[in-house]
């Protein structure tokens, strides 16, 4: 499946529909990146949210910095509290 | 002044296709729930408490960061401030209605771990009768503020500890079987589910006195959140901060199945609601404010096709892609159409073995020139061949209900002149499992690899015998009204269908089990024997068969209609399917040209026809 990479601000009841998550794949990850299925009606929701076209690597760079801000607030907590959570792990986007 | 025009004549439809079948139809827009954006929280948080439904929510305290005690209300739509918690936390657990909660635990601003609780009442919080032993990252699980369980959590260790709260104070039960954090709890004090933990899969049950392990989820992760209201049907969702904390899988009872992932992955959310309308809130990498509403859209399972059609039928339109106006009649007696399919690998005749739906199909045994072993399975275009059974048979009985990954055959014939084996498909292999207690051939079967009925078949007298399996043994249950054998079987083991088949002389009858006895009904038009079955006990196929072939009738629940003829008569077929909308025909005889056949059945339930003008 091809994808598209964009960045738009969640704004709550409709930003994604029912829908509009059957017609085509939407994901989203940190830094408000989505990932977005590749097909007439992934377009017509880019436009609608004003998503702001990333290629895939710029997606992933966005991704990874708030992973790694993430992590380094889990490394900033106390052991017990470490044990009580999971480490985000940086993971590459489809 | 304006032109006025004057119109004849009515408007008509314009369309770009035709309509489908109904069962096209339910294939094109399956029921299913799926995950969509949902009001945004006014504090964005995670570790939080939650109540109520999907359309009256109620999210309090958790971790903004730092902890809060804010507490706001959820209409469908937008989320609204009400009174915050006397005690700003997180880590909290959480029970009840959108206006009769309950919020114990937790962590304070200091890191303390708490045992305070606080009941809402709509308006305000009231602080009440702490726990026995403060803990966070526990949960709860209840459907008021009045009886509720507290579940497990930390206090520097992980505790297996719960708590059950009658309205007024909190008593320590029966401790969980797994010591841990982050459980999602669903259901009442006197029938719960613990789901996950900090990671894993660990799911236990209680029953009222005590815990039970039961069938883990399929994707391990943990923080995630649930909604349901009993502890037979349940949602788990989000958990972890990776793509795996997008997964959503749903408790039946027994089985978990995933479904349709969350947009966002997220740990640490809230979750509320039922199975099939559910909301899940917050959550983090970072804070979220954001949620997500799980809702279902589809042609209900329940929609009977009949339904459908009714809506349809007598409707004109225009088709603006073949430029042609059309019409959509009623089929009359319900309509549909056999396909051939490819054929199998090797020689079936005689009656083998058959379970599972038609795209997904497994086939078994069966007597070509001599006992066959072979063991077959369809992927909606192919045969393959897979292991053998352990010993080569036919007029072998199976649970049809059965699948590729789990079924059993029993009885037939040989290796002794009649059989009691009963061998169980894991999907790789079969093994020997408990013997019939009575041994047969030609023997029916209805229902699943763990629960399953054999009934009738020849010992090699006809016999009316009736035995249930259980997974492990078989038991003896209420005979058929009628000792037969060479029926169409179709059902579940409490719902089965036995149609036609040979007393002798050839019969028409047909009886229902309901899970205690058998019953009469009406009868098939045409008597038959050596049939094929696909559907339920009250929607069903009865197909083929001697001595007329190629005949298939419909049973709506109350009387049978002749509906589309098989492409090739034949006798002593297999037949399975789980819907009379979908079935699968194999083999049969008379052969060889016979044995390998395969056609599907689709049903239509309207008529396209093309208008034309003079």
């Amino acid at each position: 499946m091809a994808y598209k990479y964009c960045t738009a601000t969640n704004w709550g009841k409709n930003f994604f529909t029912h829908e509009e998550r059957k017609q085509f794949h939407l994901s989203g990850h940190p830094g408000d990146v989505w990932v977005v299925g590749d097909n007439l009606y992934g377009d017509q929701w880019i436009g609608k949210v004003s998503g702001a076209i990333k290629t895939q690597a710029e997606a992933q760079a966005i991704v990874t910095g708030e992973i790694e801000a993430a992590q380094a607030a889990y490394d900033a907590l106390s052991a017990e509290e470490q044990a009580l959570q999971t480490r985000p792990a940086i993971y590459n986007l489809p | 002044m304006a032109n006025l025009k004057t119109f004849s004549g009515f408007p008509i439809q314009n369309l770009t296709s035709d309509p489908v079948p109904f069962a096209q139809a339910k294939i094109n827009d399956p029921y299913a729930g799926v995950w969509s954006s949902g009001g945004a929280l006014n504090t964005a948080k995670y570790q939080l408490g939650t109540a109520g439904t999907l359309t009256a929510a109620l999210a309090f305290g958790g971790s903004s960061p730092p902890y809060t005690a804010t507490n706001e209300s959820y209409n469908g739509t937008s989320w609204t401030e009400l009174a915050d918690l006397n005690s700003g936390r997180d880590a909290l657990g959480s029970a009840g209605t959108q206006t009769a909660a309950l919020g114990f635990g937790g962590q304070n601003p200091g890191g303390a771990t708490l045992a305070i609780t606080e009941s809402w009442n709509g308006s305000s919080w009231t602080e009440v009768n702490d726990l026995n032993s403060g803990r966070r990252f526990m949960n709860g699980t209840g459907n008021t503020n009045t009886a509720a369980l507290c579940l497990g959590g930390y206090d520097g260790s992980n505790r297996a500890y719960v708590e059950n709260w009658d309205g007024s104070s909190w008593t320590e039960i029966a401790d969980l079987n797994t010591a841990r954090a982050y459980i999602s709890g669903i259901g009442t004090p006197s029938a719960a589910i613990a789901i996950s933990g900090a990671s894993g899969t660990n799911v236990e049950l209680w029953n009222g006195s005590s815990w039970t392990e039961t069938t883990e989820y399929n994707n391990p992760r943990g923080q995630g959140a649930a909604s349901g209201v009993a502890s037979t049907a349940a949602l788990f969702f989000g958990g972890e901060p990776g793509p795996e904390g997008a997964k959503t899988e749903e408790w039946n009872g027994s089985t978990w199945t995933e479904k349709n992932d969350l947009a966002l992955s997220r740990s640490g959310l809230g979750g509320t609601g039922t199975v099939t309308a559910a909301i899940a809130i917050g959550g983090q990498v970072s804070p979220s404010s954001g949620t997500e509403e799980w809702t279902f859209s589809g042609i209900p399972p329940s929609a009977p096709a009949a339904g459908y059609s009714d809506a349809i039928v007598g409707q004109m339109y225009y088709n603006s892609t073949s430029g042609q106006f059309k019409a959509i009649k009623s089929g009359g007696a319900a309509i549909g159409t056999w396909a051939s399919i490819a054929s199998t690998n090797t020689d079936r005749e005689s009656w083998a073995g058959v379970s599972g739906p038609s795209a997904a199909n497994i086939t078994f045994g069966g007597y070509p020139t001599s006992n066959n072993a072979n063991t077959e399975e369809f992927d909606g275009s192919s045969w393959t061949e897979v292991n053998n059974l352990n010993g080569g048979r036919h007029g072998n009985g199976a649970s049809v209900g059965g699948s590729q990954t789990a079924t059993i055959t029993f009885g037939g014939q040989p290796p002794t002149p009649t059989t009691a084996l009963t061998e169980s498909w894991d999907g790789t292999n079969w093994t020997e499992v408990s013997d019939l207690n009575t041994a047969r051939f030609y023997v029916m079967g209805a229902g699943t690899s763990t629960a399953a009925l054999a009934y009738g078949g020849l010992t090699p007298s006809n016999t009316a015998i009736n035995e249930s399996w259980n997974g492990s043994s078989w038991t003896e249950t209420t005979d058929l009204n009628q000792a037969k054998a060479y029926g169409g079987s179709t059902g579940t083991q409490t719902a089965a269908m036995a149609m036609g088949g040979d007393v002798p002389p050839i019969s028409a009858n047909v009886e229902i089990w309901d899970g205690s006895s058998w019953t009469e009904v009406s009868e098939l038009n045409t008597t038959r024997y050596g049939v094929g079955a696909s559907g339920t006990s009250t929607d069903a196929l009865c197909f083929a068969g001697y001595p007329t072939g190629a005949i298939n009738e419909h049973w709506n629940g109350s009387s049978w209609t002749e509906i589309a003829d098989l492409g090739t008569a034949r006798g002593y077929t297999a037949g399975s399917g789980a819907t009379s909308s979908a079935a699968i025909c194999l083999s049969g005889t008379p052969g060889p040209a016979n044995y390998r056949i395969a056609e599907e059945f689709s049903a239509a339930d309207f008529e396209i026809s093309t208008l034309t003008t003079s």
